[in-house]
């Protein structure tokens, strides 16, 4: 019966959607505000409604209700309730559902904070974010319903695949979408304000929360996957440049440029044009990703859905929705009108430099991820793009994005003084210079650009800090002085600051461990030593484990330092009950210098095990530097500025400055 | 009744919510007072920019008149969209208000077509409680399985649960019951017959070590045990052994009886054939010696693993095989490997053909070409891992070179 009751209430919704996608647009065209007013009741309905239909789902899985065809095919009776959740979405349909209802969530939102919007506005926006809603609910019910019913039920369902049961991976999808989804409303915006032909400033300004918080739970997503495929897959690898982790970090790349344009836009009004254009294709990624994963065009864990019918309706909505607000921008974009003018040298400037860098490097990934796939349908050939092609188109527009990083908010709007910047940088850059020498001193090995990237990183981190220290002029005032700026600050500002100082932390991680890995591949007897990376590593041998659903062999292995015994590794080879496929977990050690990881081989025939032993410096960094840019964005999203657009708007400061115009 | 009586409620609340907007009085747009915010925040920021040293005077100026000349214009704009009024839609509204007043209708008969409201929920726990007489095949077996789980001990349970599993196709835990309740119960030569023809089945017909081992030990417990000789016959014929298995063959035929008369006579007939076509072939083609030394015969053990995606075309297939006569039968069957391989060459994504296709030549006896296959799947693969654990898995199985 919950099942049902689910099931209804995604019919529901779906005609909801349809009633909230065409009512209000109506209304704003014939200038009916009780029409328009429909958007906001239906947006909760539809929120509502979705979230039933997912508890209703939820249930049948932590019931383990196998009379409900999804929940045969993914989940299983023994499975531990944590994964009986995640299973709702650790599949196809499932994580179809989630999508709608993140859409859903993101809509009401608006219905809800958004009081302060221009009512024509609003009404716009929520209808095409129904319409994007209509067309995943309809892909839903009519090629990957998750409601459909067995009868009679079996008596077990089939299980979850293994490596899928993992704590990170169970909330990598819930971020991922609510980045990809969150990048709707900036579609929603873009195409609602194209619709008005009308755009301005405070558009932008109501854009850029919106923006902030996809991006946020995208970059936080990427993240988790990336530390997820670190620790699972076994091969001590963080990032792979598989299509599928492209197709997350495509949108990313354009997020972020987006949201740096649209800062343009709010305090400038100028980059309009292409700040439309950035929050079309930036939610046209996203889509891109949701097909590149959902149809099955890739073979990899993700595409859970290898289904032509599906693939061919997913590549319909992308085509709808691109070629829509694509269209639509070329029949308005000549409506907006420029404004702000700005020196090269500028706070714009850089800022568009940012853009340029940004959107060239997501094209380079676009490329190298859709190329192979279109080459093997035209031809058939097979051929795959990898880490050297992306080293070396991808990595070259990353060094002069990260050596203009540090100056961009230090100039100021309209014309800057690049010497000035410059002269405020000069205590980060002799830092990194110091750290490039010190690391080429202590490594003493190639590669030899290697040092060149820790310490752009090093820079572009300490001229996060030196932003703050310019901005507070501490050293320039009395130290009280600089105290009360730094409290007075805009909390924007630290935003800014923080996600550069993640930006900067990641690249130190990311260079470190790529030159500096130490690895070693042997086998090992139960009593045998071996050194890495001054570490002792002593095996202590082998011994059998069962655990809720699956058997393991544990490897023992003792970690020393300078004779102490710093940690315990049990890396592990699991074969999971039902299905019976087997895993590999790693035993990791994290220190401050970087990681331990021990993956456990096969058994040897002539006795021992082969072991693989990795020495990954500074790794955490990567994932720390998501955590900071994660972080940066809430202090950011907290600033008064951003809210005035949306609920309680804030007069107080207003009202005293106000008498200056 | 319950059903719907919620999705009465569910619609009623939607269609409250949906339409109450259409019937509430108008409202004055609040449009233009929180654009003017939005301004006033902004000219408040350049103040504070300045104040900073981040704007210049000359450029805080600048910035000020521009943002001036862009209130203006918006304010101009809204008072020419002002004009539109309200009171000319009132019909159109009401057609909204009905359209939304059906929602409930269409969305039941939305629901009437992809629905299933007659059938109740199942969750695992309540099916415990049904009433035997209730209660469907699949509930028993899942309430014995639940028993065992926290009574893994009872060997009477796994005894009772193992033959069911094997019929209903569930070969690997039906091996893993047959050998539980042995452990358990003591040894049968039923329960050890039982485990021996888990396994054949769970590895499409291939006698594997432990197989040969279960019928080693029932041939001790009970030496009369036909079925038990007839397989080691055909694990030795799959390990490459022609002559011997052929003379095992030739021996158990004179004391056998049906249903083991008919296989062994099969199995004979099958080999002859094969003897005949493979010399045929080496005469003919020259070069052919080689292959018709490798060649060998499909084994007895072709069974269909039900479950299995390609199950009903092998199903046809083997029918109509089983219709052809002898010669013919071993052509067919060899040319239906050359498709496959054909296919494969062409078209290397698809892993179950890969794995067909390997055990394909492992049950011909041809090793060398079952190791070709599977380097050539590994390298099709090369970056799916989980495909790659499979042919692995395969390969242990088959106990091929890796």
């Amino acid at each position: 019966m919950v099942v049902e009751l689910g099931h209804f209430a995604l019919v529901l919704a779906l005609l909801v959607a349809i009633f909230q996608m065409l009512v209000p647009f109506y209304g704003s065209r014939v200038g009916d505000d009780r029409m328009m007013a429909v958007a906001d009741p239906a947006a909760i309905c539809q929120l509502g409604l979705l979230s039933l239909a997912f508890l209703c789902l939820t249930i049948a899985y932590v019931s383990s209700d196998f009379s409900v065809a999804n929940v045969v095919a993914n989940s299983h009776s023994t499975k531990p309730l944590i994964y009986r959740i995640s299973g709702v979405w650790g599949n196809h349909e499932g994580s179809m559902l989630l999508w709608v209802l993140i859409l859903a969530l993101f809509g009401a939102a608006v219905a809800a904070f958004g009081r302060n919007l221009p009512a024509s506005l609003k009404a716009n926006v929520l209808s095409v974010q129904a319409s994007i809603a209509v067309a995943f609910m309809l892909f839903i019910l009519l090629t990957s319903n998750p409601f459909l019913r067995l009868d009679p039920p079996p008596a077990d369902g089939n299980g979850l695949n293994p490596i899928l049961q993992d704590p990170a991976l169970a909330f990598h999808p819930p971020f991922l979408y609510a980045g990809y989804v969150g990048f709707s409303i900036a579609y929603s915006f873009a195409v609602a304000a194209l619709i008005d032909g009308r755009i301005d400033a405070a558009w932008a300004r109501w854009v850029r929360p919106w923006t902030l918080a996809a991006w946020m739970f995208l970059t936080l997503g990427i993240a988790m996957g990336s530390w997820w495929a670190y620790y699972e897959l076994g091969w001590g690898g963080w990032w792979f440049w598989d299509p599928v982790e492209n197709a997350s970090f495509m949108p990313w790349l354009a997020g972020t440029a987006l949201l740096h344009s649209a800062l343009v836009m709010e305090k400038r009004d100028a980059l309009k044009v292409w700040t439309v254009l950035l929050a079309i294709l930036t939610f046209s990624l996203s889509l891109m990703g949701t097909f590149l994963v959902r149809s099955g065009i890739l073979t990899s864990v993700h595409a859970f859905a290898v289904d032509p019918q599906r693939g061919v309706f997913v590549l319909a909505i992308m085509a709808l929705f691109t070629g829509g607000g694509l269209a639509m921008f070329a029949l308005r974009a000549s409506d907006l009108r420029q404004g702000g003018i700005f020196a090269p040298i500028s706070r714009e400037g850089s800022l568009v430099l940012n853009n340029i860098l940004l959107t060239t490097a997501c094209a380079t990934v676009f490329i190298g991820t859709l190329y192979p796939l279109a080459l093997e349908s035209l031809t058939g050939a097979k051929i795959s793009v990898g880490a050297p092609y992306f080293d070396w188109t991808f990595g070259p527009l990353m060094v002069p994005l990260l050596m203009a990083l540090p100056f961009g908010p230090l100039l100021a709007w309209k014309r800057g003084d690049i010497l000035g910047a410059a002269q405020r940088l000069m205590v980060a850059m002799l830092v990194a210079v110091v750290v490039m020498a010190a690391t080429l001193a202590v490594m003493q090995r190639g590669p030899w650009l290697a040092p060149f990237g820790v310490a752009l990183g090093v820079f572009v981190m300490l001229g996060a800090v030196s932003e703050i220290v310019w901005r507070i002029r501490l050293g320039d005032v009395p130290f009280s002085d600089a105290m009360r700026r730094l409290i007075n600050l805009p909390r924007s500002a630290f935003g800014t600051a923080l996600a550069h100082f993640g930006v900067g932390m990641l690249v130190v991680g990311v260079v470190a461990t790529s030159a500096y890995r130490q690895e070693k591949i042997l086998v090992m007897k139960a009593g045998e030593t071996t050194s890495i990376a001054g570490y002792e590593v002593t095996f202590r041998g082998v011994a059998p484990r069962t655990g809720p659903n699956y058997r393991e062999e544990v490897a023992m292995f003792d970690a020393y330092r300078g004779g102490t015994l710093v940690s315990h590794l049990e890396p592990a080879r699991r074969v999971y009950d039902m299905p019976p496929e087997p895993t590999t977990e790693a035993g990791i050690h994290a220190g401050w210098r970087g990681d331990l990881y021990v993956v456990l081989g096969d058994t040897q025939q002539a006795g021992g095990h082969a072991i693989r032993i990795y020495f990954n410096p500074m790794v955490r960094f990567i994932w720390l530097g998501a955590v900071v840019m994660f972080i940066a964005g809430a202090v950011s999203l907290s600033d008064r500025r951003l809210r005035v657009g949306a609920p309680g708007r804030a007069r107080r400061s207003v009202a005293a400055a106000a008498p200056a115009e | 009744m319950v059903l719907w009586i919620l999705f009465a409620m569910l619609a009623a609340a939607v269609v409250w919510a949906v339409t109450r907007p259409l019937l509430a009085r108008s409202a004055a747009d609040p449009a233009a007072d929180s654009e003017l915010a939005v301004y006033r925040d902004q000219l408040a920021e350049i103040e504070t920019e300045r104040a900073q040293g981040l704007l210049g005077e000359a450029e805080a100026e600048g910035a000020r008149v521009e943002l001036a000349r862009r209130l203006i214009r918006r304010s101009e704009e809204a008072n020419k969209l002002a004009g539109d009024g309200a009171a000319k839609t009132s019909a159109a509204r009401k057609a909204v208000l009905y359209l939304g007043s059906a929602l409930p209708v269409i969305g039941i008969a939305v629901y009437l077509g992809v629905g299933s409201p007659q059938l109740p929920g199942r969750p695992y726990g309540f099916r415990m409680d049904v009433p035997v007489e209730q209660a469907t095949a699949s509930d028993l077996v899942a309430r014995v399985e639940e028993h065992l789980r926290a009574n893994p001990e009872d060997g009477r349970g796994w005894d009772v649960l193992a033959p069911v599993y094997l019929r209903l196709g569930r070969f690997n835990q039906a091996a893993d019951a047959f050998q539980r309740a042995n452990q358990l119960l003591g040894e049968s030569p039923g329960r050890i017959a039982g485990y021996a023809r888990s396994m054949i089945m769970a590895q499409n017909g291939v006698v594997s070590e432990p197989v040969r081992r279960a019928y080693e030990r029932l041939k001790v417990l009970d030496p009369k045990a036909m079925e038990a000789e007839v397989w080691l016959a055909i694990g030795r014929e799959q390990d490459g052994d022609r002559k011997g298995a052929e003379a095992e063959f030739r021996r158990l035929l004179a004391t056998a009886e049906d249903p083991w008369k008919t296989v062994l006579t099969t199995r004979l007939e099958q080999m002859a054939a094969q003897q005949a076509d493979a010399g045929a072939r080496a005469r003919n083609a020259p070069g052919g010696a080689a292959a018709a030394q490798t060649e060998r015969s499909p084994a007895g053990g072709e069974t269909v693993r039900p479950g299995d995606s390609a199950a009903p075309a092998a199903a046809v297939d083997a029918n109509e095989i089983a219709a052809l006569d002898p010669a013919q039968r071993a052509q067919r069957i060899a040319q239906m490997v050359q498709g496959l391989a054909a296919r494969l060459k062409e078209n290397g994504s698809d892993l179950d053909g890969w794995k067909r296709l390997v055990r394909s030549y492992v049950v011909l006896g041809q090793r060398n070409d079952a190791q070709t296959a599977l380097t050539d799947a590994r390298s099709n693969f090369a970056t799916d891992r989980q495909a790659l654990t499979e042919l692995n898995e395969l390969a242990q199985t088959l106990e091929l070179g890796s």
